[in-house]
């Protein structure tokens, strides 16, 4: 088996000799990635690298190795993902165009990927994290216009049975068309 | 707490307004996992949270605004990283290239005419309308360079996710589209975005594959095509 440095692995022996003076034995499987990461909170899919762990200091160590693997795995791929919106905004300013600048991020994200140049594994990870926490994000930007009682006065009241009737609408109609087509 | 105080008052707002919302909407995600109705969705609890908190603390909104910027600031990673699950369900947007296109065609065909419509009473309106169908950065990126308020464009585009939200799968299902099938998926993707990607996901895994790769589409359609509608079809 080739012999990969992982640099998650050297920080963890170093800090695991530091901590308890002792080096778990490494079981020799090749599972031990963090694919099939799941948001339900459990970790299905997920085999340890170690064998059971044998006193409390091995399974908090086992738990901060999880979660410090997480956070940089997590970093690279937002670092990445990132480049590719600063990458995007900056074409989109520069060539003045009228495409926002995080589509064009996503496109460049997306040709990377087709390219094999970068490996899908490396955004995995972020990528379900951001999504995971998208809905949080709407927060603050509902709770601007949805507080101002100048706007509901002006615009806002109007606007609401237009956008509701316009959901309904739209749901019944991208739902019909796609019935048509959809291959069962 | 005393580390807050050695940062500059601004930033150490910021901060504690990220944590706030952070406690809040991941404390309310919890109640909804063990209480599932839609109306005690964390979004909505959260929001209205907020408000609650701005209000009686009579806390200045513009100030507000300022300083969740680092939780708003995410939401262009964000979209970046839809490309990942596009990326991932490739194979399946390749089998039902054809049910997501006339989807997306049709939703922006209906987005055009609601364009057009509004546009005989208010254009902002019009604006704002025409974007309410596709995930809100993308939305107020395609929007605001325009000159549409972006709170025309937040209402919009939140009453389109929260119908699809609350009332989706009920609406497709008495409309005989059924329940947890690919089209109520592409529907709540489509219509829906985010937050609808989210009850599809409840409704099954089937659903929630079509709705988030319908999502991802259709942000970049409307990332492409919107801009050129919005220029051309307006009086």
């Amino acid at each position: 088996m080739p012999m990969e440095i992982d640099p998650v692995d050297i920080l963890a022996q170093a800090m695991r000799q530091h901590m308890f003076g002792v080096i778990p034995d490494r079981r020799d499987s090749a599972n031990g990635d963090d694919e099939g990461f799941t948001h339900h909170g459990d970790d299905r899919g997920r085999k340890s690298e170690f064998d059971a762990p044998s006193s409390p200091q091995a399974k908090i160590w086992n738990g901060l190795r999880a979660i410090g693997r997480r956070v940089l795995r997590d970093a690279i791929g937002l670092a990445i993902i990132v480049a590719c919106l600063k990458a995007g905004t900056t074409v989109q300013t520069v060539f003045g165009e009228p495409i926002p600048g995080s589509i064009l991020g996503m496109g460049l994200l997306l040709l990377l990927l087709a390219a094999r140049v970068l490996p899908e594994k490396a955004v995995q990870g972020a990528s379900a994290d951001l999504l995971f926490i998208l809905p949080a994000l709407f927060v603050p930007l509902y709770v601007a216009p949805l507080s101002d009682g100048s706007f509901w006065r002006d615009v806002g009241i109007s606007l609401l049975p237009a956008a509701l009737g316009g959901a309904v609408l739209m749901l019944l109609v991208t739902g019909g068309v796609a019935r048509r087509v959809v291959r069962r | 707490m005393s580390f807050l105080l050695a940062l500059s008052p601004d930033v150490a707002r910021s901060i504690a307004w990220v944590g706030i919302v952070t406690v809040v909407f991941f404390g309310y995600r919890r109640l909804y996992l063990h209480n599932p109705v839609a109306l005690l969705h964390p979004v909505i609890l959260s929001t209205v949270t907020i408000i609650l908190l701005l209000l009686l603390t009579g806390y200045s909104r513009s100030e507000f605004r300022m300083e969740t910027r680092p939780i708003v600031w995410l939401l262009g990673p964000a979209v970046v990283s839809l490309g990942v699950p596009v990326w991932n369900r490739r194979s399946l947007i390749a089998r039902n290239w054809r049910a997501l296109g006339v989807a997306i065609g049709g939703s922006l065909v209906v987005s055009s005419f609601s364009l057009l419509i509004f546009d005989w009473i208010n254009l902002d309106v019009a604006r704002a309308m025409a974007v309410r169908s596709t995930t809100l950065p993308i939305a107020l990126a395609v929007a605001t360079p325009f000159g549409t308020p972006a709170d025309l464009v937040v209402v919009a585009t939140m009453v389109s996710a929260l119908t699809g939200l609350i009332g989706g799968p009920a609406l497709l299902a008495w409309a005989g589209l059924g329940r947890g099938n690919p089209e109520c998926g592409i529907a709540l993707g489509c219509a829906s975005h985010a937050l609808g990607t989210t009850r599809a996901l409840e409704e099954g895994e089937t659903a929630g594959a079509f709705a988030s790769v319908a999502m991802g589409l259709s942000a970049i359609a409307y990332g492409l095509i919107m801009p050129i509608i919005l220029t051309t079809m307006t009086r």
